[in-house]
């Protein structure tokens, strides 16, 4: 049976995601609005596993403008 | 919310419809063992749980319990049903198939959907099992009652997305590019600052090209970089030559096979064998645990045994964590034996250019077929896979030779051919240099995602730790109540729960007996004893959630009590 949901208090997110923002300020907007998405939106019921969660990493990701270079060999074939 | 009455139909020990009437009461159900009372507490916990009883959770139930659920004798046709009837008059009818789906419909889907099972039922084997439970365990089993499982979720996902990311991104790749072209700026470059570099490549590109607006020192190296192979392209056989004996002399052969000496020293060969064979079970096991969906047993991939899910995801996880050291050994050497294979295949692919076959063929005639012969023959891709000692040192005796001669070789090449080959060689690192930079900036960033991640989860373990010990202590103070309620006089006092120290996720049970602390019941308390400690732990939360208008449903709990409990 799928459980109700019950308002719950999630301010400890929101503190939580603050207090870390102070110390790594090159964390942009999009990432702790996900962030708090994941935390305590509709994916807060259980742990992340497989595609969910690579795919949540994947957003983030992307969300912090990063791109995934190839790492620079050095060497040549 | 009341229970009016719970009906069943044909379920579990139900042969014929029946209905337990409450009739909204408070009630005590006694009769002859298995004369069917425990059916409706099942039925409760089938509804609470979603389809699943506790104690039916083994592999002779069937996959979703249908052999334990359905009355054995049930005809065919007949309909399997529980019915829960509440005060207000509404209702929650539960249909069960014969393969064990079920589909629940009615107004007190609602009422129950606010019920906690661990907080509404407790049953006999509940009680020990929780005294007996790892603290970890009694974590896991207590902190929905706390009201704290969502954090203890939160900071569990923002553990694995730090390690998702980390692994996405190839963050260990980049740092070690990074490390490799730092060590190569140091070769080429010495102490050089910046400006220094900016200003070499300023130099290298007026050198080789024709003057050019262009300022980025990535683009500049391009450009210098494709005027070079322009200058080579014209070059006479004999130059060409020289400039493929320059490259082959800079070969850093020796020190990555000292890379794989070295790593392999780490794994003692013998052992290899072992680890490499049960990482790779681990990482199947962890593919496989990852893969899983809600199912609550599964057959272990790796030994056959039926086991919780819950169960082989924890193991899995410790197995990884106390392997953790030996995984990143073997990775270094795995990539310690990349880098050499790479670096074969460049000599080998140098030694083969027609640029070389004069010098080749004098130097075979001299003394080096042999070395040659070896050097065609060899698969460099082996490298991979493996590389033992004689491997090794038939790759010293037989490539060194051919590099020294190389090298010296190279030495009484053309002026013009050495300094343009110094030349592209400087300008390979710059532009490795430039590259780096960006890599470097991509690194820095994932880097920071990832203390982020790390920090917003320490602040909500923190809060989780300070929630916790703030809720135990409230609950503790009716843990003891009760406990002198059911104990008076006796040697056992302070009963309380507590967070163990220097351990996250962790609860236990602490009391003092004939007056000396105990950091566990199980120390000694009797097995009566336990459960009425179980029991008092039970009933405490249940006070503590007295507001929320759910029932409390005790199946059982007093049978094994000692017979001086005053209850």
């Amino acid at each position: 049976m799928k459980k109700a949901t019950m308002p719950e208090d999630v301010s400890w997110a929101d503190e939580a995601i603050k207090k870390a923002h102070k110390s790594h300020a090159a964390v942009n907007e999009s990432v702790t609005v996900r962030l708090k998405e994941i935390l305590v939106g509709r994916q807060s019921e259980r742990v992340l596993r497989g595609s969910e969660l690579a795919n949540a990493a994947k957003a983030l990701i992307t969300d912090m403008a990063i791109s995934t270079p190839k790492a620079v060999k050095n060497h040549e074939d | 919310m009341r229970i009016e009455i719970v009906g069943l139909s044909w379920f579990r020990g139900a042969a014929d419809p029946i209905a337990l009437d409450l009739d909204c009461k408070s009630i005590v159900v006694y009769g002859e063992n298995g004369s069917g009372k425990s059916s409706f507490v099942d039925a409760i916990e089938y509804v609470l749980r979603g389809g699943k009883i506790g104690h039916l959770s083994h592999e002779y139930s069937g996959k979703r319990q249908e052999k334990g659920v359905i009355n054995t004798h049930a005809p065919q046709g007949s309909k399997v049903e529980i019915r829960i009837g509440f005060k207000d008059g509404c209702e929650l009818k539960t249909d069960i198939k014969r393969n064990g789906s079920f589909a629940s419909a009615g107004g007190g889907a609602a009422v129950m959907s606010t019920w906690e099972y661990q907080r509404t039922v407790l049953r006999q084997d509940e009680l020990a099992n929780f005294i007996r439970e790892t603290k970890g365990d009694k974590y896991s089993a207590l902190l929905p009652l706390l009201g704290l499982h969502q954090m203890e979720i939160a900071a569990e996902n923002l553990r694995q997305l730090a390690k998702a990311v980390e692994q996405q991104t190839k963050l260990k790749d980049m740092q070690a590019s990074l490390s490799e072209i730092s060590k190569r700026r140091k070769e080429v470059f010495g102490a050089a600052t910046g400006d220094q570099i900016l200003k070499r490549i300023g130099e290298l590109h007026t050198k080789y090209c024709e003057a050019s607006d262009t300022t980025d020192p990535l683009s500049l190296c391009d450009e210098t970089e494709t005027a070079l192979k322009t200058r080579i392209n014209s070059f006479t056989a004999e130059q060409k030559k020289h400039l493929v004996l320059q490259d082959i002399s800079r070969s850093e052969l020796k020190e990555h096979l000292k890379a794989v000496r070295s790593a392999g020293l780490k794994l003692a060969g013998e052992v290899e064998p072992f680890i490499s064979e049960k990482l790779e079970v681990l990482e199947s096991a962890g593919a496989f645990s990852d893969r899983l969906g809600e199912e609550e047993y599964i057959t272990c991939p790796a030994c056959g045994r039926r086991i919780s899910a819950e169960d082989f995801r924890t193991h899995v996880k410790l197995e990884k964590e106390r392997l953790q050291g030996t995984i990143d050994v073997f990775e270094k050497l795995k990539e310690a034996r990349e880098t050499l294979s790479d670096t074969i295949k460049t000599l080998k692919t140098n030694l083969r250019k027609p640029d070389l076959r004069s010098w080749r063929d004098d130097t075979a005639n001299r003394s080096l077929a042999e070395n040659f012969t070896y050097a065609d023959g060899l698969k460099a891709e082996v490298f991979r896979a493996s590389s033992g000692e004689n491997e090794l040192k038939a790759v010293e005796d037989n490539l060194f030779p051919l590099l020294l001669a190389a090298s010296l070789a190279a030495q009484k090449g053309p002026t013009d051919v050495s300094e343009l080959s110094a030349d592209k060689e400087t300008i390979g690192a710059c532009k490795a240099l430039a590259e780096g930079k960006k890599l470097s900036r991509t690194a820095k960033s994932v880097e920071a995602l990832i203390a982020f991640l790390s920090e917003v989860e320490r602040t909500i373990r923190n809060s989780i730790r300070l929630r916790s010990q703030q809720v135990i202590q409230e609950i503790s103070e009716d843990i003891r109540r009760m406990w002198s309620i059911l104990h008076p006089g006796e040697a056992i006092e302070d009963v309380k729960l507590y967070l163990p120290q220097h351990t996250d996720k962790a609860i236990d049970i602490g009391l003092r007996f004939f007056g000396i602390e105990q950091d566990s019941p199980r120390l000694t308390l009797s097995e009566g004893h336990r459960n009425s400690l179980g029991l008092c732990i039970f009933l405490a939360m249940a006070k503590r959630d007295a507001d929320k208008d759910c029932p409390l449903i005790l199946d059982d709990v007093v049978v094994s009590f000692d017979p001086s409990s005053t209850l």
